[in-house]
């Protein structure tokens, strides 16, 4: 009997420490930059929730600097190299190059999977925990942004 | 008041491969529930159409499922008949990933919660299965 109880308490607190671990390991819902709305002076105003981001003033540079976007002729490796973080992750998938930037919080695996192709050729990975998955081919799809040349 | 435990190595393994399997789902439960624009992306096009649901419900009332019977292993409640509907909801969803490295995990899960399934409540002292 003892030894029931014990068990009960122990499922008991399983269940309530892995749901707050959970819910206070959330992540953050993700709202791309360009999505975010200017808050620009309205005829009537109205109370907005929405939070303007100040947008960076370009600063002249002296020297012509690179300017890593998609050609029509595709994106190489040093291209993508540059785009190795959370603000802009572009990865090379099996000849393709896609911006997986705002997939980042909603990988179901976790965000350190997606971060950690970041910038790279993420083909093994990829190949690894989802080659032959029809179903996140076409997710990935959506995130296309050019085709990797050498 | 002293508290005496005493299990068998067959009920320790018992009661850990229940609540080792129970946090597994009860897990991917909660994560449903509380985060599921994560998990929207992954519904099958198959379910959707079987249901008539869009997909947030479902992902909704698949983590309310994983929950409620995850809830009942992790109390010993009551662990055969949910651990079998957990292993057998998890089989189209593992055939749904094919063979990859995640369907080969899911595909690990269901053996084990049919072992559950199996195993649980037997004690040495009874002859047979």
């Amino acid at each position: 009997m003892q030894n029931r109880i014990i068990l009960i308490v122990v499922g008991l607190a399983l269940i309530f420490g892995v749901g707050f671990f959970v819910y206070s390991t959330k992540q953050p819902v993700f709202i791309p930059p360009e999505e975010i709305i200017d808050q620009t002076p309205s005829p009537t105003p109205t109370p907005s929730v929405v939070v303007a981001t100040p947008k960076p003033t370009p600063t002249p540079t002296p020297t012509p600097t690179f300017i890593s976007t998609p050609t029509p002729s595709g994106i190489t490796l040093s291209q993508i190299a540059l785009h190795n973080s959370r603000s802009s992750c572009w990865s090379a998938i099996n000849g393709n190059v896609y911006d997986l930037t705002s997939w980042i919080p909603y990988h179901p695996g976790g965000e350190n999977t997606i971060l950690s192709i970041c910038g790279k050729n993420g083909s093994g990975a990829y190949n690894g925990e989802h080659g032959g998955s029809s179903k996140t081919a076409k997710i990935l799809i959506g995130f296309k942004i050019g085709v990797l040349v050498q | 008041m002293t508290i005496n435990i005493k299990f068998s190595r067959l009920e320790l393994g018992q009661n850990l491969l229940r609540l080792g399997l129970a946090a597994v789902f009860l897990w991917f439960g909660f994560s449903q529930l509380f985060d599921s624009l994560r998990w929207v992306s992954v519904v099958p096009d198959w379910a959707v159409e079987l249901f008539h649901l869009p997909p947030a419900i479902i992902v909704l009332a698949n983590g309310a499922l994983e929950v409620i019977l995850g809830s009942l292993i992790a109390t010993d409640v009551l662990v055969r008949i949910p651990a079998i509907i957990l292993a057998l909801h998890l089989i189209p969803i593992a055939l749904d990933f094919g063979i990859t490295a995640t369907a080969i995990r899911d595909y690990g899960l269901v053996i084990a919660a049919f072992t559950l399934a199996l195993i649980y409540g037997y004690h040495e002292n009874k002859p047979e299965l």
